[in-house]
């Protein structure tokens, strides 16, 4: 019996782990072939021509790969801050206009944020902010903020807010309350927040192009226009980078979940 | 110990339907004496509002109206976290992202007692309580009853002014619950801490309590 269970685990696993891989396989053979075409699958002649000008001929390569991770930490820490309380406000208080406030906050879903941006744009003008990386973290801002306050709305939900209660008969502060016991409680959903954010801010082409003004060098700001037809084997190398970078966020997101849960965060001694 | 006064207090929640004035639930004209060291029972059926008058006691909800006393000092408006108290709830509420030890120890980091006078101090409730060798478990690892004692140590281990407990025993078996009660009722005795036990069984107030005090429809 258990070893039909096994049985079973290990080809539901190999049939995802394919479902996972199986997308790279075309990028990685676009990346390293000369002039390759459709209908074939196969290039008939491979080249390292596009892996060679991602790395060494074009500077703006390593200069995005740094803002893409400026920017999508700049984003998490931003939407975390403004999202906590708002999930916080929303599950636990009721207050005149909560229904208008959340759909406000969570009209970005519906609306496309080329929409609010196109407002925006003119005061971001005024403020100096195009052309900068603030201007684009604070236009990412947009799209993914209602996801980060969904995320944590589902933690305030489950929270028992006697705990807190208990906490605050023994002493606790506000301050003491929120890191001893919401920020555990929370952690789960902050974790995978900040990994959409982070992918929702790093996807943004038309945002960056248009408050970045093109002077802003993300991933997929250089990454789009080979995919769009420039040239598909360094549009795969580009694309093959930007995963990775996606992977690496995730993972070290989810290394810092564990490390948290293991150490001394939680420890009263 | 202190004691605690309550004069003409009244709270009122407002019901789903704020126009409907009978879906509110009010608490009016309570005035109650409790003396120093003195153990006190509410008794009454659910839903009368024992528990919304021991969280007005505590500091955790404040009052519409009147005023809450200690040792003749108006504390009405002082919070909850800088009065030591202590509660025990029928759910024992460990914080379930830290063992036994570090629950236990809460309160006492909360007050800035260094660490070794907090390991020891917790420790020594541990042995109390019986719950040596479960220190580095996990609330999630723990049987119903061990959580409700390490409610209770971390609880006393606080030295609280004063002590509630709401409907502290119910989650507990028979066996264990007596258990439970003798340890509250000796604790209270010896170190003459003023106790406000909030139960609907009658035996477990007249067993533990100095005095009872009924609770019909919101009032004493």
């Amino acid at each position: 019996m258990n070893k039909l269970k096994d049985t079973k685990f290990i080809i539901i696993a190999i049939i995802f782990s394919l479902l996972i891989i199986l997308p790279f396989v075309p990028l990685i053979i676009t990346g390293i072939s000369l002039n390759n075409r459709w209908p074939l699958i196969f290039p008939s002649q491979f080249s390292i021509r596009a892996i060679k000008y991602v790395f060494y001929e074009n500077t703006n390569t390593y200069k995005a790969i740094i803002n893409t991770l400026i920017i999508g930490i700049s984003v998490i820490i931003i939407d975390l801050t403004l999202a906590i309380p708002a999930a916080m406000a929303l599950e636990r208080y009721e207050f005149k206009g909560k229904t208008i406030m959340k759909m406000l906050l969570f009209a970005p879903i519906i609306v496309p944020p080329y929409a609010a941006i196109m407002g925006m744009y003119t005061i971001f003008i005024k403020l100096g902010l195009t052309e900068s990386i603030l201007g684009v973290i604070l236009a990412h801002i947009l799209p993914s903020l209602p996801y980060m306050i969904k995320a944590m709305m589902v933690s305030f939900n489950t929270l028992d807010t006697n705990l807190e209660d208990q906490a605050s008969i023994l002493g606790a502060t506000g301050a003491k309350r929120f890191y001893y016991i919401i920020i555990p409680h929370l952690l789960p959903s902050i974790f995978a927040g900040a990994s959409l954010t982070f992918l929702i801010s790093a996807s943004q082409y038309f945002l960056t192009l248009l408050v970045g003004g093109g002077e802003v060098a993300t991933l997929a700001i250089i990454m789009i226009p080979f995919i769009n037809g420039g040239d598909k084997a360094i549009g795969s190398v580009y694309s093959l980078i930007f995963s990775i970078v996606a992977l690496i966020n995730i993972l070290t997101l989810d290394f810092i979940l564990k490390v948290y849960y293991r150490k001394k965060y939680f420890k009263i001694l | 110990m202190p004691k605690l006064e309550l004069i003409n207090i009244e709270k009122t929640f407002q019901g789903n339907n704020k126009l409907n004035h009978k879906d509110a639930f009010i608490l009016s004209d309570i005035n109650l004496k409790i003396e120093d060291g003195e153990f006190i029972s509410l008794l009454g059926p659910s839903g009368c509002g024992k528990t919304t008058l021991l969280k007005l006691m505590t500091g955790l909800i404040k009052p519409d109206k009147g005023k809450i006393l200690e040792d003749d000092k108006d504390i009405t408006n002082i919070t909850v976290e800088k009065r030591n108290y202590a509660m025990v709830a029928q759910q024992p509420l460990l914080f379930p992202n830290m063992n036994l030890l570090d629950n236990i120890c809460f309160g006492l980091k909360m007050k800035k007692i260094n660490k070794l006078k907090r390991i020891a101090e917790a420790m020594d409730m541990i042995y109390k309580l019986k719950l040596n060798g479960l220190e580095k478990r996990h609330p999630s690892q723990l049987s119903g009853g061990q959580c409700q004692r390490g409610a209770i140590a971390r609880a006393l281990v606080v030295k609280p002014k004063v002590l509630f407990m709401d409907e502290a025993f119910n989650a507990l078996d028979e066996e264990l619950r007596l258990e439970m009660a003798n340890l509250i009722r000796d604790y209270h005795k010896n170190n003459n801490l003023t106790t406000i036990l909030v139960t609907h069984d009658k035996n477990e107030a007249n067993y533990l309590s100095d005095r009872i005090i009924n609770m019909r429809n919101s009032s004493l």
